[in-house]
Formats: C-alpha cells, structure tokens, sequence
C-alpha cells in the first residue's frame, strides 16, 4: 500500500502526464429500501490537467456521482478511478481525507456552509487545514467578497454565499476544483458572477476543473462538455469557441 | 481562534436554553455528589479520629456493685486490651429557672490513661476529692447557660446536694445521647456531669467497687467471646450484659446517619448520572443530526474523522466543563454548611471539613464519563457518515401506522393526533428515555416527601396513640407498687400506671438479643403497644408480645416459642410463647418485650415491685407536681412526653429544608428532560409544522402536536414515577432506621398528588416555552430553506 501514502505530484509538475483523472469501467450502485439503484454503469473517461470540464445530464443520469468519486467523497462499486496513477478506491479512509485536504475544492449547489461561521471564517475553516494557503482575505477578494467578509452565511444572498463556498474552495490553491451545480440555486445574473469566481480562479490556479450543470447555456463555458445518460457518458464534445462567462445568461 | 472553536462557541451560544438546561443538572448533580461525600468523609473521618484520640471503649457493662480487683479478672481475658472501671448513676437535677425536674447522668470522672477521656473545653477539670465540684458535658451546659462558677442542686441517694460547675466538656462516649426513655436528644432536660471518683464512691456506697466498666479490645479480639466471658465474671455481681459499639446509642446513632448519607447517594447519584448522560444524548443527537451537511463539508475540505469528532466532544465537554465547575463549587458551599449542621447536631470537639482533591475528581470524571458516554452514540454516527452521503439530505424518517391505528382505534382520530402518535413510535427509545426522565424526577420528589408523610405517621402513632401519658418517671430501684397510690395523690395527677421494666436476653433459634421487657397488667389506656391496625394489644397472662423490629430481627411470628433470660435474677430461662406483635417506630420500643407483670414476678421469685410509672396530670398544677417529683427521692429520671414529641418533631422539620431541595432538584430535572425533548422535536420538524400552517392550521393546532406529544409522555411517565418514587422512599425511609426511630413507610395519596402537581408544572412551563417556538416560526424561511 506504499502508492496510498505517496505524496501527489504538483499541480505544477502535473503538467508532464497530462491526465489527471482516468476511470476504467467505474460502477457505482446504492442499496436502497426500494432496491439496489445503479447510479453509475461503467464509465470510462480520462481528464487531463488544466481542462475546464463541464459535464452535463439530467438528474439521476450519475454525474455526481462522478463527482463524488474523484474527489475522494465516495467509492466506486467497481471498476477504477485514477488520480495521477494512484487507485482513489483502494486508498485507505485516511489518506482519501489527506487527498481531500491537499488536492481537492468543492463546491456544491447548496453551498454547504457553516451557518455560524463567518464568511472569512468559513474561508479559513479550509485554510487551517492547508498547506500552502491564499489568505482568506485574498480568497474573498477574488470571489469580490471583500466587502462581506465579516458577514454570516444568513446575511448573505444566495449568490454571495456561493462565491463564499467558492473561495472556500480555492484557497487552498487545489490541483482540482469540483462544482456540482453552482449555479442550481441561483438565478441568471448572480450565477454568472459565481460562474466568473470560478473561471478566474481556475485561470489564475491553472486548476483543473469540472463543473457540473443541467443548463447547457453553462456548457460553453468549458473545454470539453460531457454528456451524462443513465448512468453513463453519453457523448463528448470539444468546444472550440469557448465563451467567458460574462457572455452567459439563462 | 481557531475557526472550528469559533463554530463551537457559536453553536453553544444558539441552542443556550438547552445547553443551559443541561448545564444546570450538570451542575446540581454534581453539586449534590460533592456535598455528600464531602459531609461522609468528614464525618467518617471525624468519627474515627475523635474516637482515636480520645481512647472510645469498644465494650460497654453494667454490673449493681463488683469489687475494684474484678478489673484485674477482666484485663485478663483473652482479647481484652484496656479497662476503666467508673461510677455510673442517673439522677434527678433541679436547675433554676427549669421547674420541670431535669435528668442528669452522673459519672466519675475518668483518670489519666482511663478510656473515653474527655475533651475540656472551657474551666478545669474536678479536684481530686472535691464533693461539690463538677463538669457538664457542653450542650447542657449551654442549654441552661451555666458556666464555671454556677451552681445547681443535684438529688443524690435522697439528698439534694449542691453542685459547683469548675468546667465544661465533650466525651466520645456521648457525640450523641438522650435520657434513657426519651425518644430525642433534649439538651434541656437531659445532662451529663462528671465528678469526683471518691466523692461518688462515698455517696453510692461503691468504696472500692464499681458499678460500670468499659474495655477496648485487641485487633484480633472475637467480641463476641469477650462479651460472653465478661457476662460470666459480672452476672454474679449483678451484671445485666455487656455490649459492644453496635449496641452504644451514641455510636449506632452516629454511624445510623453515615450510613443514611451513604444510601442517599447511592440513590441519587445513578439519577443524575443517568439524565445527564440522557439530556446529552438527545441533544446531541438533533445536533449532528441538523449539522449533517456542515459535517459533510467538513470532511470534503479535508477534516479527518477525528478532527470533526473531537470538534463535537469540545461542544460536549464545554457543557459538561461548565456544569462541573459550577457543580464543584456550589458542592464544596453546600457541603460546608451541610457540615456545619452536623457539627451542630452532634458533639464533636473538631469536625473538619475534608473536601479532597479526589472527591472532586470523582465528581468531576464520573460527570464527564457519563456525558461523554450519553453523547457517543452521536459522534460516533458522526465519524461513520460517509461524507458524500452527509452531503445530501437525510432521506426522510420512516413513519408506520402505529399499533392503536392497525387496531382500528384510530378511525375518529384527527391528522394531528396520528402525527403525534407515530412520531413518538418512531422514536422509541427517545420516547422511552424521555418516560424514564420525567419518571425519575417524580420519584425524587416522592421519596423525600414519602418519608416526610412516614415522619408524620410514626409521631401520630407513637405519640398520640401508643404513649399518651405526660409523664414517665422511673426509679432508681424497684418500689414496692403501693408507690402508685402515693404519686397518685400528688398535685395535679389525673390517671397512673405502673410498669416493671428488666434487661433480659430473647432467643429464638441461633439469634439471641438484649431486651428490655416491660411487665405491666391486661389493657393499659396510657402507654400500650398497639397491633399492624394500631389497636391497643391487651398483655397476656401468659406469654408474650414483642415489638416488630425484634421479631423481624429474631425472624419471630405469632406463635414461636422464645427463651428469655431474665438478666437481673438468677433464676432459669423462661420458655414463653409469642401471642402477638406489636408496631415499633421509636428506639425505646425497638427491643422491647411485654409480659403480663405477674408472670414476671412470679418468673423472677420477687415481690410486687415496680420500676415507673406513666402518668397524665393536670396542667396548670404541673410546677408543684414537678416540685413534688423533684424532692421524691426515689425518683431518678422523669421525661415529658410533650419535651419529647417537640424534639421528635424538630428533627422531622429538618428533612423539610431538604425536600425543598429535592423540589427544585425534581423541577429543573423535569424541565430539562421535558424542554430539550419539546425543542428537539420543534426542531425536527419545524418543516411540517410549518407545511401545517401553510395549510391553514392555526399556531395552536400546530402547538398541539407537540404539546400533545409531551402530555402523552408526561401521562405515561407519571405512573411509573410513582412507583419508582414508592421504591426510592422504601429503600430512603429504610436506610433511615436508625435507633431512634425507624419510619413506618407511609405514603399518603397527597405525597403523589403534590409530586404529580409539581411536575405537571414543569412540564406546563416547558410547553410554555415551547409554544412561544411555535408562535415565533417563520414558515416561509423554513419551507424555503433546504433541510
């Protein structure tokens, strides 16, 4: 088990083998009172460094489930998920929280944030934790929460609370940012400028990122669009005319 | 700070009303656990020091006269390591100010290396052959002011004499003491006074004799083998029995209320234990629960399960910490003053306050061991979530169709009361816990109360239906029973009657006791022994009745044949059949044994004799009967019935200040069981009461599933309350039974009914403050929000 306590390449070295993630026949079903529900049905798929993923699909159709496998938040049922060559499945619970804290961000539709924390406080929550963070202020500068800093989750609008999750996300300069509908909760106008924190972050971090959505407007946003069917990849475009996302709006 | 110790003082700072409650349990348990440990080591200790250093006999004989060399004899039986021999005598002392004629215990005054010193604590001891001089023992003393330099008359062998107080002082021998035949300690009537060794022997008539002795024993002694070859040197020379400390009023007095303290704790300690750890487990729980997501969060951006588990256990500890603290010091206070009273009651020359750093240890780790225990199961559900399941909702709770509705019971039942029946099936165990919270703090308010109700019962009992004389005056020897018709004509004497009363030994089987019998004649209407349904027992002509304390000890029932050995003749053991048994709450009729006195006249080959008797007066000639009664010199003790129910009943009175603390104790329990289960279900499902309200029900419909949940717990649990409550006040009044009275267990339905009154009120208020919740929902913001 000495690849599971392997230190990660860099973000920086990674540049070498451009795949990130690679997955081999991933399968993933949940036992439920009802039955047992495939959420996933044998996906292959590789990411390669710095891509801008946005993947696609109805719900149920298993992309966050995806999700939840590369960032280290669940396991497959079968088949492999690759994270610079090392298996994220046969990793030991502690070293997928190690993998969590130094190479992954988060961010989820409903933000997740701790309502009794403050924003700045929420930022530092991920920042205690890290290596080599931004500082918080820097975080919410970025995100252009400077204002708010001191502000709790209940006094911030649904927009702002994102970009809070946001910078929570990325202060700790991760190697990988995951967004799972970002923008579900939020309307046009403050989805977009969530949608600008996380494409300038993913710029200025050259952080490989995958962003799930159901608004294909989003799509143009990224790289490459995957299209998630029943617990499969659909199909997969390449976006030759990638748009910023303060073109967007829904 | 630490981002994550924010959150927790955050947190602690939102759910402070339950936090609060918790706290306050925390700390009134902890509290209550301090202070009585605290006051049983410093009793234990005290005891044993007082004892030590003050050389207390082990061994304890009466004898009418033996001759100063016995104690040689004595000294040489095998187990024996010390003797002093002493003048005993009890006497009649008339101190101005008092007409009422005053019982004294005259002693001589033990020498140098003699056993049960004394401790001086004001003037000097007696000159060696002083005939006038004296020393008090303390709480006389300072029941009549008198000081060095006072005087007083005592009548000794039918001469009044006066006396001189020279000091002031304590003995091991009397920390606790009355006048034989009283039921309390009266400091006014009753008195110790130590004098001169040859002053007494000259006055009794005990030149080089004695009429008591005292003996320690070696660690490897058999005590009951010294006792018995102590019986057989002192019988000859009129010795009626030696006992052991077991049997020393003083020391089994003392020790009664170590052990009642230790049985108090042992019962109230669990409780606390058990609802702090039970308060803690359901707050916890909702509050894990609520934070699912955070938790989820926390491990996506990297906390480890440890992290997020000791970020939890802070949250507990703090409270625990606080109720600890709190706890701790108001324990140390409490028990302080809870010394204080001791030192009071009882005569100890020093009674030191012995808080150890180990007792608060224990108090503080079996708090936080019982709240880190009630809050695991949570944190632990919080360790094992899987962090991408956290991340979504929980899916929503399974409810069923409760057994009342598949039965068909349920048919005219609104929604609301379904939702109330199956959520409190849904949770069995909360339900359950929440019973058994609001059940427990009703038995702690019945028990105190019950054994309150059971005071009242065994004063009724004793004092109004079994000893209904004024009066009991006893002589220093037996008189012949023409003395009735004397002490009959005295000033203001309404009704007598005689007894004859004798130290013997009741057998039966392999148990054998030291007993008082009482002889008296066919059915008496001042002092009787009454049956279970407190009717007046006529005394056989043959056979005997014995009180119920000694035939539970003897393992007697109505119909067994005893053997009593009459201690004062010599003539040959009685074998008597028992014919009845008699109700016995008070220590002078714990070991008491009736027969019909001409049986026992006739068993010990004496004359018509009697050694008392009771008698009823007429209140306003009381002065000249007690002027008559002082200056009879026959008479060596007279207790007033109306002194000794006033002491009965101030002894009773100080339970009464710790019932008003089992109240307050009862009432922030019920509320905190009641008002954290009340909150945590608002909690809950704030969602579909407000999905209610939208639907146009109105707050109090609202109100009314969660009141009507807390009714329904609170009706189930008051039953089984009261018989926990029934249980805690038998095992309370037992462990009371001291020898001075031992409590009928007598609950009355008001003792219930005050205690089910006093919970409903907290359980009212607890509603009260929930309801407020309700009227204060938001519903929009609630249905808004994601769970």
């Amino acid at each position: 088990m000495t690849s599971t306590y392997a230190p990660f390449p860099s973000a920086s070295v990674a540049a070498n083998p451009p795949a990130v993630f690679v997955t081999r026949g991933l399968i993933k079903t949940y036992q439920t009172e009802a039955g047992a529900v495939q959420a996933l049905a044998g996906v292959d798929l590789t990411i390669d460094s710095g891509e801008f993923v946005v993947m696609l699909g109805p719900s149920g159709s298993g992309k966050s489930t995806f999700l939840n496998i590369l960032g280290g938040l669940d396991v497959p049922t079968a088949g492999q998920a690759l994270y610079r060559g090392v298996d994220l499945a046969s990793m030991t619970e502690r070293a997928r929280t190690r993998y969590r804290r130094e190479q992954i961000g988060f961010v989820f539709q409903f933000y997740n944030l701790i309502p009794s924390l403050t924003a700045k406080e929420n930022v530092s929550l991920a920042a205690e934790i890290a290596s080599d963070p931004l500082s918080p202020a820097e975080a919410l500068e970025l995100v252009g929460l400077q204002d708010r800093s001191d502000h709790f989750p209940a006094e911030l609008s649904g927009g702002e609370q994102q970009r809070v999750a946001v910078a929570r996300a990325i202060v700790k300069r991760p190697a990988i940012l995951l967004c799972d509908e970002p923008t579900g909760a939020l309307d046009s106008r403050t989805g977009v400028l969530v949608l600008e924190a996380i494409t300038r972050a993913s710029r200025v971090f050259r952080t490989t990122t995958v962003l799930i959505t159901h608004n294909a407007v989003i799509a143009g946003i990224g790289d490459r669009v995957i299209s998630f069917a029943d617990g499969c990849v659909a199909t997969i475009r390449i976006n030759t005319g990638r748009r910023s996302a303060h073109e967007l709006s829904w | 700070m630490r981002a994550l110790n924010q959150k927790v003082l955050r947190d602690l700072l939102r759910l402070w009303s339950q936090v609060l409650a918790i706290v306050l349990v925390t700390a009134i348990g902890t509290a209550a656990f301090v202070m009585s440990l605290g006051t049983l080591h410093s009793l234990q200790q005290t005891q044993a020091q007082y004892y030590d250093r003050y050389q207390f006999a082990d061994v304890f004989a009466s004898v009418r006269r033996a001759p100063a060399a016995l104690a040689v004899k004595l000294a040489a039986i095998a187990g024996v390591d010390q003797v002093s021999t002493r003048i005993i005598h009890n006497v009649v002392l008339t101190i101005p100010g008092m007409s009422e004629p005053v019982n004294g215990l005259l002693s001589s005054l033990p020498e140098p290396g003699d056993l049960n010193q004394l401790h001086l604590r004001r003037g000097r001891l007696v000159l060696p052959g002083s005939t006038d001089e004296a020393v008090l023992s303390e709480s006389f003393a300072n029941a009549h002011q008198l000081s060095a330099g006072s005087t007083f008359w005592a009548t000794i062998k039918g001469h009044k004499r006066k006396l001189t107080v020279v000091g002031v002082a304590l003995s091991p021998e009397y920390v606790f003491f009355g006048v034989p035949g009283a039921m309390v300690p009266d400091d006014e009537r009753f008195g110790v006074l130590w004098m001169d060794r040859k002053a007494l022997a000259a006055a009794f008539d005990l030149k080089g004799a004695f009429n008591d002795v005292v003996m320690t024993l070696t660690a490897d002694a058999d005590e009951a083998e010294v006792l018995r070859h102590t019986d057989a040197l002192l019988v000859p020379y009129g010795g009626i029995g030696a006992y052991g400390r077991a049997d020393h009023v003083s020391h089994s007095t003392l020790s009664g209320e170590i052990n009642q303290l230790r049985a108090s704790i042992r019962i109230a300690a669990p409780v606390f234990i058990g609802v702090v750890a039970f308060l803690l487990h359901m707050l916890m729980m909702r509050h894990v629960e609520t934070e699912r997501e955070q938790i989820g969060a926390m491990k996506a951006l990297g906390y480890t399960h440890v992290a997020v588990a000791w970020h939890y256990t802070k949250f507990v500890l703090i409270i625990v910490a606080s109720g600890v603290t709190l706890g701790l010091i108001g324990g140390a206070l409490s028990g302080r003053e809870m010394t204080e009273i001791y030192a009071a009651h009882y005569r100890f020359p020093f009674l030191d306050y012995a808080l150890t750093p180990f007792t608060l240890f224990q108090a503080a780790g079996i708090q936080a061991a019982a709240a880190l225990i009630g809050a695991m199961g949570s944190l632990w559900g919080a360790i094992r979530l899987p962090p991408a399941m956290a991340m979504r909702p929980p899916p929503p709770p399974v409810y069923r169709r409760t057994l009342i509705e598949r039965l068909g019971l349920m048919l005219i039942a609104d929604q609301p009361t379904r939702m109330i029946l199956r959520h409190l099936v849904r949770w069995p165990v909360r339900s359950a816990m929440t019973i058994l919270g609001i059940a427990a703090a009703t038995a702690i308010l019945i028990a105190p109360l019950g054994v309150f109700s059971s005071a009242a019962k065994m004063i009724d009992t004793h004092f109004f239906r079994a000893e209904r004389q004024d009066m009991t005056v006893a002589f220093a020897q037996t008189r012949s029973h023409k003395v009735l018709y004397e002490i009959a004509r005295y000033p203001g004497v309404m009704q007598v009657e005689l007894f004859r009363a004798t130290p013997a030994m009741i057998r039966f089987g392999p148990r054998s006791r030291r007993v008082t019998v009482i002889a008296r004649e066919g059915l008496n209407e001042l002092s009787r022994p009454l049956d279970h349904e407190l009717r007046a027992i006529a005394i056989p002509q043959q056979g005997v009745v014995i009180s119920k304390s000694m035939a539970q000890w003897l393992r007697v029932t109505v119909g067994d044949q005893v053997i009593i050995n009459l201690l004062e003749s010599h003539q040959p053991a009685q074998t008597l059949s028992v014919t009845a048994i008699a109700e016995s709450y008070v220590g002078l009729t714990f070991f008491m044994v009736f027969m019909d006195r001409g049986l026992l006249t006739h068993a010990m080959k004496e004359g018509d004799v009697i050694t008392g008797v009771q008698l009823r007066y007429d209140s306003g000639k009381a002065a000249s009967l007690f002027t008559k009664l002082k200056n009879t010199p026959a008479v060596t003790g007279a207790v007033s019935h109306a002194a000794s129910l006033a002491g009965m009943r101030r002894i009773v009175g100080q339970n009464l200040r710790m019932t008003m603390i089992n109240i307050t104790v009862a009432g922030i329990i019920v509320f905190g069981v009641v008002y954290n289960s009340a909150r945590i279900s608002l909690a809950e499902r704030s969602r579909e009461l407000a999905s209610m309200r939208l639907l146009g029900y109105s707050r109090l419909d609202v109100a009314y599933v969660l009141v009507g949940e807390l009714v329904i717990l609170m009706l189930v649990a008051l039953p089984i309350g009261c018989g926990l409550g029934y249980l805690f006040a038998y095992l309370l009044t037992e462990g009371t039974a001291n020898e001075m009275f031992r409590l009928p267990l007598h609950l009355e339905p008001g003792t219930f009914g005050y205690a089910i009154i006093v919970v409903i009120l907290a359980v009212a208020l607890s509603a009260a403050a929930v309801i407020r919740k309700v009227f204060l929902l938001d519903v929009l913001a609630i249905l808004k929000a994601r769970e």
